[in-house]
């Protein structure tokens, strides 16, 4: 079945977007801890490039890989946490998570709906 | 990296801001106290240090990436040993011999604006497990109708 | 209706919707090869490309949104009802077409 493609590679892309959640939280926990730099996680591009390989062995492969970027000049005492800026990745990321979940469910009707 | 995870990092950051506020509760209460409890001398302020606590060091199952991820902790409670303002005041019962009293260090202004920051640092963190909660809704209506 | 004319309709109805270059050529491909219908088994078979043909483009929509590609959730969810719509139709057509068999069949000759 070809749609399995495009499924696994929602699954996946909620899987991963999952992983960059724990990491905006992780920031957001230690948004007063000395020292702390906020870390990401990057997968949209090797994802984008497994879905183009179009195969669900190469989907399965892409692993997020997880970075540390300073959100700005970082404070006296080390940390480098700006809360709104986490803020704002953590409700794009919920946003995008929800909308890959809402497309799987329709077209998993959409499949039902003709049996 | 589950959702279980995910809730239990902010969950550390709510209880390590709960610490944080309790110790600035107590600071802003003794701010007028000149006896600490072991009578050494005037209320010395407490600051909580937080530190990182990365996801690998209590979850094996977790992949390379996701060990990385850190929650947070509260390592220790210190002692500020700055000292406090001298007041000129001899008919106080803690003067001393030169008829001044050892204040407590308690600044009420940055002790109250840390209250602040705390309790949007409390509400940052609840914001980021009412996401969670959103996203395990999204996953439950796969399926439905 | 005819089911040329259902499936035109919503031909023209995502005509009327502002979409990206590529959602509106693939439409426009399974558009053009209408024309060419020379027997009811071929008009079947053409009706059933541009079901598919509205899956693919539904797939990828949805796929681009998921990867972080394209971010216009409502060409997505346009995509995906189109598709959605298109292949209920051809289902209730084949039932139609099913129960009209059946009831020659059931003509006493």
């Amino acid at each position: 079945m070809k749609s399995d493609l495009s499924i696994e590679a929602m699954s996946k892309a909620m899987s991963l977007r999952l992983k960059r959640h724990a990491a905006i939280a992780g920031n957001i926990a230690n948004a007063d801890t000395p020292g702390y730099r906020p870390k990401q996680i990057a997968f949209e591009d090797s994802l984008q490039r497994a879905v183009l390989g179009r195969s669900v062995g190469n989907l399965e492969k892409v692993e997020g890989r997880i970075f540390t970027i300073d959100d700005g000049t970082p404070r006296p005492d080390g940390n480098s946490v700006n809360m709104d800026k986490q803020m704002a990745n953590m409700t794009e990321n919920t946003l995008l998570y929800s909308a890959t979940a809402e497309f799987v469910a329709r077209k998993l009707r959409m499949i039902k709906s003709v049996m | 990296m589950d959702f279980f995870d995910a809730l239990k990092i902010s969950a550390s950051g709510l209880a390590a801001q709960r610490t944080r506020l309790s110790v600035l509760s107590s600071n802003l209460a003794n701010a007028n106290s000149t006896r600490s409890a072991d009578g050494s001398g005037p209320y010395k302020r407490r600051d909580p240090i937080f530190q990182e606590v990365k996801m690998g060091s209590f979850d094996n199952h977790l992949d390379k990436a996701s060990k990385k991820i850190s929650a947070v902790s509260v390592r220790d409670i210190v002692t500020d040993n700055t000292p406090g303002p001298r007041v000129y005041d001899p008919s106080h019962p803690d003067a001393d011999k030169d008829g001044y009293v050892s204040m407590p260090n308690v600044n009420l202004v940055t002790e109250l604006s840390d209250i602040m920051a705390t309790s949007r640092a409390y509400e940052a963190n609840v914001t980021a497990m009412q996401s969670a909660k959103q996203m395990v809704n999204a996953v439950l209506q796969i399926g439905k109708g | 209706m005819k089911i040329g004319g259902i499936t035109s309709s919503i031909g023209e109805i995502a005509g009327k919707v502002k979409l990206s270059p590529d959602l509106e050529r693939a439409l426009k491909k399974s558009a053009a090869k209408e024309s060419e219908a020379s027997s009811f088994g071929d008009m079947l078979l053409q009706k059933i490309e541009k079901v598919d043909q509205l899956q693919k483009t539904a797939d990828t929509a949805a796929t681009d949104v998921a990867t972080g590609k394209g971010r216009d959730l409502h060409e997505a969810i346009l995509a995906m009802e189109m598709a959605d719509t298109s292949l209920r139709l051809m289902v209730t057509v084949r039932n139609k077409a099913l129960e009209a068999y059946q009831e020659i069949m059931k003509m006493p000759v």
